[in-house]
Order: structure tokens, then sequence, then C-alpha cells
């Protein structure tokens, strides 16, 4: 599965960092770093609404609040 | 040949005082560029007069096609006559290389010239000429690139003398120091506070003396390419993206912005990958694409490159700290970095689309203001005395 955060300049200002952190945090603690595998990306073209992550393309905005909760739905739901 | 230089100078004020009594002129004709260096006697205000009319007085006249007797004569007959000492005095060097290179040093009472080639110190000759009763050395001769020559007050040799060291930083083991530093960087600036910071340590941090090091690098021209932002017209990518790959092989290429590099990315149909690295916390980490010298984000990276480049322009900031920010592996410090040491001339490739959502009032930084940036990015660049021209799209 590939994961990727919009690290552009308006989600970089939304939190891409923290986000980014708290993903790799959580990928580790569940051991799944064979089945995810986390990538930077520049602009995704939906700056508005938040930080833009991708999972296969599929499109989520997220902010550093919501990351825990996504993680678990989305990114360990599809596994 | 076409030459081109790199000049720079670091000084140190002798402790306790304002003023330097060193200063340097850089100056550049339509066929050459000269670096002046004169020491005014004594300290303070009286030694800056000294040295600044000097240097003007110098540069002026080497300006506009006077001899060297002229010059002097003038100086002479200009200085303000020291009351204390009785006599008008201050030391000078004069370096002027020409295009096609040639190279003529003057010098009058400074430490000689540390003059370096491939790694080893050359012996400049001794050919004293009198001129109005002071003793001038000349020396005329042909530059070769990664040629790097040193100008230096006395203030360098005085380093340390009666405490860290007897006799002072003999001339000899400052050119030693020198040739060690030379391999090491291609800056004219760097090898300058190099030499600059060394004095410090010697003198405990405490200068005796005005110290000054000026430095003139021998270098290839090398152009920078700098595109950031994408076209008010979206048509007109493909041109934006096609004028900013040309140039010739040393070209340097950086884009700064996600979405132009995405732009980039399409039209050369290259892969682009972005990494995760936070190297900085508030600078956007950098991405790689074949070929492409330097991948960023946009305008928070270019605004911490501005800050960098404005404090390289204040001469009394730089420190070796202010190197080792350079040296980080954050996006604007690879920019700066290369804006500084890798950089003769740059062309700046500029899109003025608006992203609509840089225009929220809810992010904690406004992000609408590239254009800003690039005008005040070109002034400083400037300043640095490297030629910018910026398109728009």
């Amino acid at each position: 599965m590939k994961v990727s955060i919009c690290i552009g300049s308006a989600c970089h200002l939304r939190g891409s960092r923290e986000i980014i952190q708290k993903l790799q945090t959580l990928v580790k603690a569940n051991n799944v770093a064979d089945k995810v595998d986390l990538n930077g990306a520049f602009c995704s073209g939906n700056c508005v609404n938040g930080v833009c992550v991708t999972i296969d393309g599929e499109l989520f905005s997220l902010s550093p609040e919501t990351t825990e909760e996504f993680f678990n739905k989305e990114i360990m739901g599809r596994l | 040949m076409g030459v081109t230089v790199d000049v720079a100078y670091k000084s140190l004020n002798k402790f306790t005082e304002i003023l330097c009594g060193d200063k340097v002129e850089i100056l550049k004709t339509a066929d050459s560029n000269i670096m002046i260096l004169a020491d005014g006697m004594g300290s303070g205000v009286k030694a800056n007069i000294l040295a600044t009319l000097t240097s003007k007085i110098l540069g002026t006249m080497f300006l506009n096609g006077a001899t060297l007797e002229e010059c002097v004569e003038t100086i002479v007959e200009t200085l303000p006559i020291c009351q204390v000492r009785q006599v008008a005095y201050a030391t000078f060097s004069i370096l002027q290389v020409f295009h096609n290179g040639d190279a003529y040093l003057v010098e009058f009472d400074n430490p000689g010239c540390i003059f370096i080639r491939n790694g080893r110190l050359m012996k400049i000759p001794e050919n004293i000429r009198e001129v109005k009763g002071k003793k001038i050395n000349e020396y005329r001769f042909q530059v070769q690139k990664g040629d790097a020559l040193l100008l230096m007050s006395d203030g360098t040799i005085h380093a340390g003398v009666g405490r860290l060291l007897n006799f002072g930083w003999v001339w000899e083991d400052i050119a030693d120091y020198a040739v060690k530093q030379y391999s090491l960087t291609i800056s004219a600036m760097r090898l300058a506070s190099a030499v600059c910071q060394a004095c410090d340590e010697l003198y405990e941090y405490r200068p005796g003396d005005d110290t000054t090091v000026a430095c003139m690098r021998i270098i290839s021209s090398k152009s920078v390419h700098l595109m950031t932002g994408p076209a008010q017209d979206a048509s007109r990518d493909n041109e934006m993206v096609r004028s900013w790959m040309g140039g010739d092989d040393d070209t340097r290429r950086i884009v700064c912005g996600g979405t132009s590099a995405t732009i980039v990315s399409r039209v050369l149909n290259k892969s682009l990958d972005v990494s995760m690295d936070y190297v900085d916390p508030e600078i956007p980490p950098i991405a790689y694409m074949d070929g492409i010298d330097l991948v960023t984000e946009g305008v928070l990276t270019l605004n911490r490159v501005l800050q960098l480049l404005k404090r390289y322009v204040k001469k009394e900031t730089i420190s070796e700290e202010f190197f080792l920010e350079l040296d980080k592996p954050n996006g604007a410090s690879m920019v700066a970095k290369m804006l500084i040491e890798d950089c003769t001339e740059l062309h700046m490739y500029v899109g003025k689309a608006i992203n609509s959502a840089y225009q929220n009032p809810g992010l904690p930084f406004d992000l609408g203001i590239r254009q800003n940036l690039v005008e005040q990015l070109k002034n400083t660049v400037e300043e640095m005395g490297k030629p910018v021209t910026v398109t728009y799209y």
C-alpha cells in the first residue's frame, strides 16, 4: 500500500511534519512497515481542506488530530 | 580566456573599537575587477578616515585611468597629517585582474599578497620602485582558473603577539594555513573568513589591531537558473520550463515550489521523488529529479534563503556559525549556498499564477508573497555583485 503525504507549502503549514511523524510511529508500532510504504509528495491540488494524503491514489484530507483515526480506519482497515 | 572572479573580505575591529581602520574597495571596470585594501595608521575614527580616503582615492583614480605615480602623489598630498606622529600614512595593496587574464598587483607596506595556484604557494618576485619616497612593489602576471589571491592588513601577522605567539602569526605560517584552507573551499568568502577567524582565535577574541583579509578567486562563470511558481497562463508552462532548461553544461538548475516541480516533472517526463526527511522543522523537505540540481518547496524555503543572503551581504554578521548554517542539508541552506558559492549570475523564471488555497487568512504565514520575495532576492543577489535577470510568466 502506497501512502503519500503532501509536504507542499500550504500542507506544511497545516502540519505535514507532525502527521508524517505520527504515521511513521504508528506504522512501526503496528509492525506493518513491510505493507505500508510512506512517501512524501508535492501538491495534489486540494490544498484548501487540510493536509493531502493519498492511499494508492485515493485522496484524504487530514489534520494532526485526525491522523490516528485515519490510520486505524483507512490504513489498518485496508490491510 | 574570459576571467570571472569571486571577491570577498572579512574584517575584525581592534578590540573595543566601533570602526575599522582597514578599508576594502571592490570595483568593476568594463574590462577588469579591482580589489583595494588600505590600512590607516592607528585605530578608530582616525584610521578609518585615512583608510577610507586612501582606498577611495586609489579606486576613483584607477577607474579613470590614472597612473600609479599620480595616485600616490594625490594620496600623499591629500591625507590629513596625524598630530601625534606628524605624518599622513596608510598602507595599501591593489589587485587588478583583467578579463583577458592579465593581472597587476601593487603593494605598499602591507604584508605580502598570498598567491595560491593549484594548491601551492606561488612566489611574488621583488620589483620595488620608489614613488614619491615610498617603496612600492609591482608585479604583472597572468592568472589561471582556480587561483586564489589574498590581501591582508598587518593585524593578521600581529595576531597573538606576546601572548599565544612570541612574534605574532608569521607570514609563512599564515600562507601555509591559507594553502590548507584553499583545498577545502572554492569560495572567496570562506577562505577570507577562515584566515580571519584563525586570527581572532590567536588574539583570544580581543584583536589588538584591525585585521582584514580580502580574497579574490579566479573562477569560471557559472549561471544558476531558478524557477519558481506556475505560469499565470498554464499554456505557457512548456515555454517556461524550456527557457529554464536552457544554458550550457555548467548551468545549475533549481526549482522552488511543489507545483512548479510537478510541472517540470510533467514537461520533461522525469519522475519526482519527494523526501519525507524533515531536517529542519520549519523548512519542508526537498525532492529529487534526475538531472536537476535542486528541487525544493517554494515560498517558505525562499523566505529563509532571503534571510540567509541578507545576513551574508551584511558582512559583520558572517562567522563560522553562518557557514555551518549554510552547510545544513535543508532546502533553504542548499539554495543559499549555491547562490553564494557556486553562482556568478542568476536567472529567475517566475510564474505569476495565484494559488487560491494560499489566499487563506487561516494560515499562519502569508504564502501569497512570491513576487515580493523574488524582488528582494534579486536586489540582495545584485548587492552580492552578481547580475540577475527575472522573467515573469
